[in-house]
């Protein structure tokens, strides 16, 4: 096989023109280039994490808008849990309980976004509400007489609005609340009397403990709660305000800090809750990116090296694809986008896609040079002739990535929009920094052999060529309908595969199985209630207020529904523990009534007036117990939270809970009053529901538009269709590999399809764009491929060892789910390359003619 | 001093307590006694009448602006070892005839008697045990807010010898608590307040909340003389967290008497409480 054949290579006189400007002012676009650079860097050091669940949903879905209404009306409802193993009922125990409680309700930390919500760091619709103004009105008279409750004025504050937060005074506790077995709600009859107090706010004696443990393990507010049912868990719930991801992991520092000094073998702990998860999982995301990035560095650096045997050859194309990706973090930082499980692939996805470009250069560059052309006018021709591909090829990359903004999930959206922008800074760099970089090598012919000496690549892609060619025209065609017939086959038994394929949707089983944050939520969820959450909001109607008995016995009647609920799979509890209003009015019936538990019910009222035992409770409660309130239910008694702690799951093994809910609503509560599903279970359910519609969506949208702009580069209908062949086949292989192995479509392995097809058409882009200039001048299909083989193919392969090798480095990611997708792209990218050269040559060979029954002797190869 | 109280003891005792009464003559100290102690003693050292009747409107409003209206009436007066205090709710209409009784006594060793009245089980019910968030009928304001404090606990200062609430002089002054217990019992950090030269009452009160480090301001206003006792008839009070208010409350007086011969001993028994509002 040639090994020169550039000089046959259509240019473009654009592309010419442009890499003379580049050559000629090469200092003027070096110094722009670094100083742009430098920028970018400075902004990418300010670059945000966030792992939440809420990351994943768009600001303005609906799932984030009931989450949104949840926090406005009753804070924050993802906690800090410090589950601490032993045996709880012992006064060893309980003291060191009591000390942890006390240490970590007092944690004091310069934390600069508290308070500060999610929506309000995205820059989103604000959920501050403006301060309240101050009336200016002068004193006045207090109104006289009736119900009058009008405020008369006197609002003026002296000093009031100057300095009203805590300024750097020192001794406050960032943290709003901790609940655990010390200071529990109790409400009960003893002495004669009512109690309402925390549950050991006077710490038991050894006596008093056996009572003790006996009263708590039979309170199911408590159990799945604060305590586990064996009573050898108990549980610390921390709640914090408000505050950004980073900040946070602060929090978590400590809380682990704290916790370490208390730790024995009578009381171990373990740090779980959705904060928790999110700075576990972040501090691995961080960790994962920069050793991602570094190896990727490394592999490319040895892979370049062994191509192109120069300093040049292996840094130039290096330094774009690092001055990429520094240019599309430091984007993100710019525009306030946070770095989410999502677009952590970015860096290491934009090294291996980013370089192909770069190596389709030089590699012909080097050609050009080999055959003696100046320096200079190398680098030129090299940019005219593969300026049209690669720009193609970005364009169908930045097209496969861009279809991500048809995903419903925010997370996906960002993706994909920063993937285009960073393909896009990709192309810039290779066509202003590469050009530049190569017109400081004078002499190296960057690792090119000597002249028609045949290596591996050569004789691998002339074994490819020959499975579809024949020494006369009915072998070709016969030997041509042979392969496709293996295709079709395989892809065949790929489809039956992929028929298989589930989803799933498990932030928890990204962590390594051995690390103490899934740890904890394990334990959480077997011992005490679980991590997650589901929040039933509920509004009263129209001109009416929650203190209703119907709706109160519609609620309970509900709690006892979820309460009932048991996995399809196991018949284990999912559901630990429900707290409502219709507990609280449950339990002090109960404690007025003596404690005798068949008063745990809610309470008829009198004669003329069935609401009024309700309606007793609730005042009762709000003169005892009015931050437990808050937290249940608004001041107007007219909007009202269901809390449920459920076990962690994975996203889809919810739906069947979240149906039995909606079941039970529509029993229980119908139209009493009106109710949402929220909390972060049912984010995770909306997330796990919407990606088979958003592959189906992105990938059909990427799959039309690339079709359609392969049929306007390619100049030809016929060709543009046939050219979208090859790229379903390696689609359908990997979702057969999938459904054979019992992978499932997660967030990450969703992206693989639209990203294969965005890379894997490269590959037919540069083959048929050199085939097609082939035929259409010569008519000769056999010399078009051979031709279209030797331009481009040796690149294809270099770049799809170059894809490969990048891909895999997210095998050493510590996160499972990156580890998949780094396989699974990476067999992709083998199975594009192989089809490529194998099935669309013998594709060409079926759907095009010789045009001239001499052609072959006339063409040159 | 101050006792241990219970939910409802505080909240029985507070509205005779919050009426801050001090005499209209015959000020303890000087308008330029430097001496930040001495003034908190003629603070604490006020008449704070006997025998009182009152009116009073409350309006509690969370960050929205969602609201909670009650009205109560309520009667104290001292006895030999303490004070009685009875609340009625008269508002709105499905709290009416809700009751608070209490016996308070002096003496911190004796555990205070309470009883609360609710329709639905129409009899009163002995009720007891500490106050776990401190917060008076769910407000923003703690019953230590309202109940004396044992100045010895504290540690006062003179931040600003003379400055002006409206058109009243005051010395402006911060009180830290010394002790845990203390600390522990109101659950500020610190507090700073604007104390009137004249009628020797804080007009005005800042204080930080140790818990999810919050502000709490208090404003005493329309304050008139009964009896010779000045009276503030309303109180604002604002939670606030990094400029945003949490929420507010405001009590208003509508009529406030001291020293009313209609008050008696029977008027604190469970019989009048569960006759309810008269």
């Amino acid at each position: 096989m040639s090994t020169s054949s550039h000089q046959d290579a259509p240019e473009s006189a654009i592309f010419r023109s442009w890499a003379t400007l580049v050559v000629r002012y090469r200092w003027v676009f070096l110094l722009m280039t670094l100083a742009l650079t430098a920028f970018m860097a400075k902004s990418a050091a300010d670059i945000k994490v966030d792992n939440s669940v809420e990351a994943f949903l768009s600001d303005d879905s609906e799932a984030s808008g009931a989450l949104e209404e949840l926090r406005d009306l009753f804070g924050r409802d993802d906690v800090f849990l410090i589950l601490a193993e032993g045996d709880v009922f012992s006064l060893p125990y309980l003291t060191k309980l009591r000390a942890l409680h006390e240490e970590v309700g007092a944690i004091d930390l310069e934390i600069a976004s508290l308070g500060q919500r999610r929506r309000d760091r995205r820059g989103g619709a604000s959920t501050k509400k403006p301060p309240e103004p101050a009336a200016k009105a002068a004193p006045t008279a207090a109104p006289a007489g009736g119900d009058d409750f009008e405020d008369s004025g006197d609002d003026d504050f002296e000093d009031g609005g100057g300095d009203d937060d805590w300024a750097g005074e020192k001794g406050g506790s960032i943290v709003e609340e901790v609940i655990s077995l010390i200071n529990v709600r109790d409400t009960r009859w003893e002495g004669g009397g009512l109690k309402v107090e925390g549950l050991l706010e006077d710490p038991p004696t050894a006596a008093e403990l056996p009572a003790l443990k006996a009263r708590v393990l039979a309170d199911r507010t408590l159990v799945g709660q604060v305590v586990g049912k064996a009573g050898k868990h108990s549980a610390i719930v921390v709640r914090t305000d408000f505050m950004s991801e980073e900040d946070s992991g602060l929090v978590y520092d400590k809380v682990l800090e704290i916790t370490a000094k208390y730790e024995s073998d009578d009381f171990k702990i373990l740090v779980g809750g959705s904060p928790a998860m999110n700075a576990a999982l972040n501090r691995m995301m961080l960790e994962d990116l920069g050793m991602m990035f570094m190896s990727a560095i490394l592999l490319m650096l040895l892979i370049l090296g062994f191509i192109f045997r120069h300093p040049i050859g292996v840094l130039a194309p290096l330094v774009v694809v690092v001055f990429s990706m520094i240019y599309v973090v430091g984007t993100m930082a710019l525009l306030g986008v946070s770095m989410t499980m999502m677009t952590n692939i970015l860096p290491a996805f934009l090294i291996c896609v980013g370089i192909g470009a770069s190596v389709h250069i030089q590699s012909v560059y080097r050609d050009a040079r080999a055959d003696g052309i100046a320096n200079e006018e190398a680098i030129i021709m090299a940019v005219a002739s593969t300026g049209k591909p690669i720009l193609y090829t970005t364009m169908t990359t930045f097209v496969g990535l861009l279809s991500f903004r048809f995903a419903s999930l925010s997370a996906i959206q960002d993706m994909g929009t920063f993937g285009a922008i960073g393909v896009t800074y990709a192309l810039l760099h290779t066509l202003v920094f590469l050009p530049v970089a190569l017109t400081f090598n004078k002499k190296s012919l960057l690792g090119r052999r000597s002249g028609g000496k045949t290596t591996r690549i050569d004789r691998f892609l002339d074994w490819c060529n020959s499975l579809s060619r024949g020494h006369d025209l009915p072998t070709r065609r016969n030997r041509s309908w042979k392969t496709i017939g293996a295709g079709a086959l395989l892809v065949i038994v790929a489809v039956v595969g992929a028929s298989n394929i589930g989803f799933y949707h498990d932030p928890v089983s990204w962590m390594p199985e051995d690390s103490k944050p899934r740890l904890a939520i394990e334990s959480l969820g077997e011992n005490v209630g679980g991590t997650s959450n589901i929040a039933i909001l509920m509004k009263a109607n129209e001109g009416e207020n929650l203190k209703q008995k119907a709706l109160m016995q519609g609620v309970a009647d509900l709690q006892d529904h979820v309460l009932a609920y048991r996995s399809p799979d196991d018949g284990s509890e999912i559901v630990g523990n429900t707290t409502s209003l219709a507990d609280i009015v449950r339990e002090s019936w109960r404690a007025m009534n003596e404690d005798d538990p068949s008063y745990y019910v809610v309470p008829s009222g009198t004669p003329d007036n069935p609401d009024r035992g309700v309606v007793d409770m609730v005042t009762m409660f709000e003169t005892s117990g009015p931050e437990d309130l808050k937290r249940l239910a608004t001041v107007d008694m007219k909007q009202s939270v269901i809390m449920m702690r459920v076990k962690w799951l994975d996203a889809y093994a919810y739906n069947p809970l979240v149906d039995h809910i909606e079941e039970g609503l529509a029993t229980h509560i119908g139209d009493k009053a009106d109710v949402k599903i929220t909390g972060t279970v049912h984010n995770l359910v909306t997330i796990v529901n919407s990606l088979l519609g958003d592959l189906l969506k992105s990938f059909g949208m990427a799959f039309l538009v690339i079709t359609l702009m392969m049929i306007v580069l390619l100049g030809d209908l016929k060709l543009g269709l046939v050219a979208m062949v090859p790229n379903l086949f390696p689609i359908a292989l990997c979702a057969g590999v999938m459904g054979f192995t019992g992978i499932p479509i997660d967030m990450n392995n969703l992206l693989i399809a639209s990203i294969a097809i965005g890379i894997a058409v490269d590959d037919t882009i540069h083959l048929l764009f050199q085939y097609k200039a082939h035929y259409t001048a010569y008519g000769d299909v056999d010399n078009a491929i051979a031709h279209a083989f030797e331009h481009s193919g040796r690149a294809m392969a270099s770049t799809s060892v170059i894809l490969v090798a990048g891909f895999l480095v997210y095998v050493i990611s510590q996160m499972n789910n990156l580890q998949r997708f780094g396989l699974l792209v990476s067999m992709t990218v083998v199975f594009a390359l192989l089809i490529d050269l194998i099935f669309a040559p013998a594709l060409m060979r079926i759907v095009y003619r010789d045009k001239a029954p001499r052609a072959q002797e006339r063409s040159p190869a | 001093m101050t006792s241990r109280k219970t939910l409802t003891q505080r909240l029985l005792t507070s509205l005779a307590l919050i009426g801050l009464a001090a005499p209209g003559a015959a000020l303890a100290v000087s308008p330029d006694e430097t001496d930040a102690r001495a003034i908190m003693q003629a603070v604490e050292d006020r008449e704070d009448g006997d025998k009182t009747v009152s009116r009073m409107t409350m309006v509690l409003k969370d960050k929205d602006g969602r609201e909670r209206k009650r009205s109560v009436q309520s009667r104290s007066m001292d006895f030999k070892a303490g004070s009685k205090s009875i609340l009625l709710f008269e508002g709105p209409a499905d709290v009416r005839n809700t009751g608070l009784l209490s016996i308070d006594y002096d003496d911190g060793a004796k555990d205070d008697d309470q009883w609360l009245y609710l329709p639905s089980l129409n009899k009163s019910t002995r009720i007891s045990g500490s106050d776990k968030s401190g917060a008076f009928l769910g407000s923003d304001l703690t019953f230590a807010d309202m109940t004396s404090r044992d100045l010895d606990d504290y540690e006062y200062k003179i931040l600003e010898q003379s400055a002006k609430v409206g058109d009243e002089e005051v010395w402006v002054i911060e009180s830290r608590p010394k002790t845990k217990k203390a600390k522990d019992e109101t659950g500020y950090l610190k507090s700073k307040l604007w104390v009137s030269k004249s009628k020797l009452m804080p007009l005005q009160i800042k204080n930080w909340i140790i818990e999810g480090k919050k502000i709490k301001l208090m404003k005493f206003s329309n304050i008139k003389q009964i009896d010779g006792i000045w009276t503030p008839h309303k109180l604002k009070v604002w939670t606030k967290k990094k400029k945003e208010t949490l929420s507010t409350t405001v009590l208003s007086w509508k009529s406030f008497k001291y020293n009313d011969a209609s008050v008696k001993d029977s008027d604190f028994s469970q019989r009048a409480l569960e006759k309810g509002v008269r």
